[in-house]
């Protein structure tokens, strides 16, 4: 059988040598517990399930020798060159390349300018953030929704071609509106930030976050809304260094080489030398919750969002607040107990527009006596 | 655990081929091969396993039991071991489509029976069927039941099949699970058919799936442009994606010494539905032929029992596929065709000019695919209405625009050929110690080496928030 003759038999031992290298010559490297191209800490070892719970185990492993393999690096770097970086296998690209060098990350970017509409799920998201308002105002706490617009949604102009034109309404409007029709109070982020884009630049241009300033802007506005301009941080009062940083995150996702901007930062990002941080245990969340006390009387503020909120509005409340909380949520879960815990006055529950939602009807952990779900 | 892992391709694969190679006897790699299967089954859901030795232990007892009883009492066997398989497929896999209906007619009376929505077990359709095949062989006595436990067990959850097929009868492999020959160019030629099903997944399948997406989960009326692109990617994606597994199973099963059957033969160059339901799925269609159509007569009985008995076999095929009207609908699509060729249109399809009678059966097949991807009738009438030029003033989808690029055509166009054509073979091509075998290796090491690069980049996951 031609298939079977002696020729072939060299196929068969290359191929084995190929599948196998990867796995035999692993346990031979250098352990690596970190990977700089993809700034992300590798699976541990699996170890042993603890508690005799071997369902996730395969999946752990699964995570370790995926990241593991003997020359992963290498593969993945002519990996990328000879295919590039997608998502998924036939995917569209994971960034986009828009006008005057600014990169858009694809997830969420058609949602951002109205291509991609989805009601169900901003009715669903909306009806969330009214359902939390009931339940706070028997705790006196005060609820503010908003949301981090996307890049696309302030920029539209340096947006890529396939996202334009912008349409109307995009899931943004329907959940302000959806807000505001029960009563919420509900903070529209994008009228300030477009109208601020002369001061400087918003959004970063290599990442996929806002600037400081425009934090800075969007925080001002929150504080209007709720009612305390002695809150606001003025401009012109803000000191501002800067510094060339290649930490920018779409190229690194898009698997290209980093790209040097130049980055502002203000002063106020510097908390109180009154102030004391520490983070909160026990509650089911990825990441245990700051918490900045100032070491002054005031309002306690429990921030419910994202990295958008994360890097800048515990800072920023910290100059005015007596205590600021940040807590991360993904897909409206996160742990209710805080709210018993931190008593805030204030609840800002804010997403980053494309995390506005609540897949499968997630709902916080503890939230009523049937929830018993976990990270 | 799937074949184009990490995991599987450079962990398990070579670790399972070392072990079965390194132990001595036929049994004891009998041992082996089961273990690994076992492992590879309960790598996807760890707590299924429970359900997979059930099922192994329940169908070696039945057949025993088949075997050795009187006529009547074999019959009441062979019905209850039947009824138990078919229960295990009927519970995991159509209860929530039952309830579903149940409670369209239930509705006016406010009453709502509540869907179980249990996780689907990994293969179970094709786990059925191969047990159903051995249980109604041994009832006709076309073999002894297996004695052996480790044997039977193997026939199951033999790792190669177990995912996506192809469904291999009992009969096929009975004498090679107790004497088989293994050589280092069974080995070869095994692994030679691996990669290039391994390729056809990872290099023809996957790159389609973005454009397929777009059309199919993104737009709502599409273009007739997209709706025809988004249909025939689809129509080569779900080939090279099936004909890739089927051809890894049949590769794997060449290296453990066992002949699996060709799941496919250029489907795509058929000139009827009929020639086509002879091509695409070869063990599915011969597996409802032989237990299914010929019970219910056949076409022994006149034209109206013919084509009744068709409709319900094709319906039957539709349903095994998926628990939804789509895929109801898509079985019955086929029936109707292959009715309609029984009944006269196959014998001017014989007489066609050929490349008339392909155009008819690829309008047929690609149209059938739309039902079978979209995911409710809806999507399929608007994928439809657009193929028909009838979405007037649709606006392009930017998901679909982004789909489109160079890669993609590439892939369409060498997809097209292959799936019509087939791999053009120059004559004595495979000859031993010509070129062209050098050749031939040198071109499936390079279809590895771009597998193993595609499998590695998808390992890539850069942290997004790395600040956070």
């Amino acid at each position: 059988m031609a298939l079977m003759a002696r020729p072939r038999r060299l196929l068969g031992v290359l191929i084995l040598a190929m599948i196998a290298i990867p796995g035999v010559i692993m346990p031979f490297q250098r352990a690596r517990i970190y990977s700089a191209a993809e700034y992300r800490k590798l699976a541990p070892g699996p170890g042993w399930p603890q508690s005799g719970n071997f369902t996730s185990w395969p999946k752990s492993i699964d995570r370790y020798l995926g990241d593991h393999f003997a020359f992963r690096e290498v593969l993945v770097k002519v990996g990328n060159r000879t295919f590039g970086r997608v998502t998924a296998p036939g995917a569209p690209p994971a960034v986009l390349d828009g006008a005057h060098d600014r990169l858009f990350l694809f997830e969420g970017l058609l949602a951002s300018t109205g291509h991609e509409l989805d009601r169900d799920s901003a009715t669903d998201y909306a009806n969330f953030a009214c359902e939390l308002d009931r339940r706070l105002r028997p705790m006196d706490a005060r609820l503010v929704v908003s949301i981090a617009p996307s890049p696309a949604d302030i920029y539209p102009d340096d947006a890529p071609d396939l996202a334009l034109p912008v349409y109307k309404p995009t899931n943004y409007d329907l959940i302000m509106a959806a807000l505001k029709a029960c009563g919420a109070s509900a903070v529209d982020l994008r009228p300030a930030l477009r109208g601020a884009k002369n001061i400087g630049e918003l959004y970063r241009r290599t990442d996929t976050h806002w600037t400081a300033l425009g934090a800075l802007i969007a925080y001002n506005k929150v504080v209007a809304v709720i009612g305390r301009p002695d809150f606001a941080i003025s401009l012109a009062g803000v000191r501002w260094t800067s510094a060339t940083r290649l930490d920018g995150d779409l190229p690194r996702y898009a698997g290209r080489a980093p790209i040097p901007e130049t980055v502002m930062t203000p002063d106020v990002l510097e908390l109180p030398e009154t102030a004391r941080r520490t983070t909160l245990s026990g509650f089911q969340t990825k990441l245990d919750p700051p918490s900045i006390s100032s070491g002054e009387p005031g309002p306690t503020v429990l921030i419910i969002g994202d990295s958008f909120t994360a890097l800048f509005f515990p800072a920023y409340f910290a100059h005015f607040v007596g205590r600021v909380v940040w807590m991360f949520q993904e897909d409206c879960r996160f742990d209710w107990n805080i709210i018993a815990s931190v008593k805030p006055d204030l609840v800002l529950l804010m997403p980053t527009e494309r995390f506005a939602r609540c897949p499968e009807g997630g709902r916080p952990i503890n939230y009523d006596s049937r929830s018993h779900d976990r990270f | 655990m799937l074949f184009p892992s990490p995991t599987f391709l450079f962990f398990f694969l070579p670790a399972c081929i070392a072990a079965y190679f390194a132990v001595p006897g036929l049994r004891t790699k009998n041992v082996v091969l089961t273990l690994a299967s076992l492992v590879f089954y309960a790598w996807g859901e760890p707590r299924f396993l429970v359900l997979m030795v059930a099922m192994i232990g329940m169908n070696y007892a039945a057949a025993i039991a088949i075997d050795m009883r009187g006529r009547a009492a074999r019959k009441i066997s062979l019905a209850l071991a039947v009824f138990m398989n078919l229960a295990l497929l009927g519970i995991f896999k159509y209860a929530d489509f039952a309830a579903g209906i149940l409670n369209t007619f239930l509705a006016p009376l406010g009453v709502e029976v509540p869907e179980p929505n249990l996780p689907l077990p990994l293969g179970i359709s094709f786990i059925t069927f191969h047990c159903l095949s051995y249980l109604i062989d041994t009832f006709r006595k076309r073999f002894p039941a297996n004695r052996s436990l480790l044997e039977v067990a193997l026939y199951i959850a033999l790792f190669p099949q177990l995912i996506a097929g192809p469904i291999v009868r009992y009969k096929t492999i009975a004498r090679l699970l107790s004497k088989r020959y293994l050589s280092l160019g069974r080995v070869s030629a095994g692994l030679r058919i691996f990669v290039i099903g391994l390729s056809q997944k990872l290099l023809l399948a996957d790159p389609l799936a973005g454009a397929v997406s777009a059309v199919f989960d993104k737009a709502a009326a599409p273009p007739t442009f997209e709706a025809w692109l988004g249909a025939l990617a689809y129509t080569l994606q779900l080939y090279f994606d099936f004909a890739g597994y089927s051809a890894m199973a049949v590769g794997l099963g060449m290296v453990f010494g066992f002949a699996l059957p060709r799941n496919f033969r250029v489907p795509y160059a058929s000139r009827s539905i009929t020639e086509f339901w002879r091509r695409w799925h070869i063990s599915l269609s011969t597996w409802f032929r032989d237990y299914l159509y010929i019970p219910l007569g056949g076409n022994r009985h006149g034209a109206a029992r013919t084509y009744r008995n068709l409709v319900i076999v094709f319906l039957l095929c539709g349903l095994w596929h998926g628990a939804g009207w789509t895929f109801a609908l898509w079985g019955l699509w086929h029936g109707i065709f292959l009715v309609l060729e029984r009944a006269g249109l196959g014998r001017i399809l014989a007489v066609a000019p050929a490349p008339l009678a392909w155009l008819y059966a690829m309008i047929v097949v690609v149209f059938g695919w739309v039902l079978f991807r979209a995911p409710d009738l809806p999507h399929a009438v608007a994928i439809w209405r657009g193929m028909l030029a009838l979405n007037q003033g649709a606006a392009a989808n930017p998901a679909f625009t982004l789909a489109l690029n160079a890669h993609l055509a590439f892939v369409l166009t060498l997809g097209s050929i292959l799936a019509v054509f087939g791999f053009p073979l120059p004559r004595g091509a495979l000859r031993p110690l010509s070129r062209a075998v050098w050749a031939d290796n040198i071109a499936v090491a390079s279809l590895l080496w771009l597998s193993v690069l595609r499998i590695a980049a998808g390992t890539f996951s850069p942290f997004l928030y790395f600040r956070f």
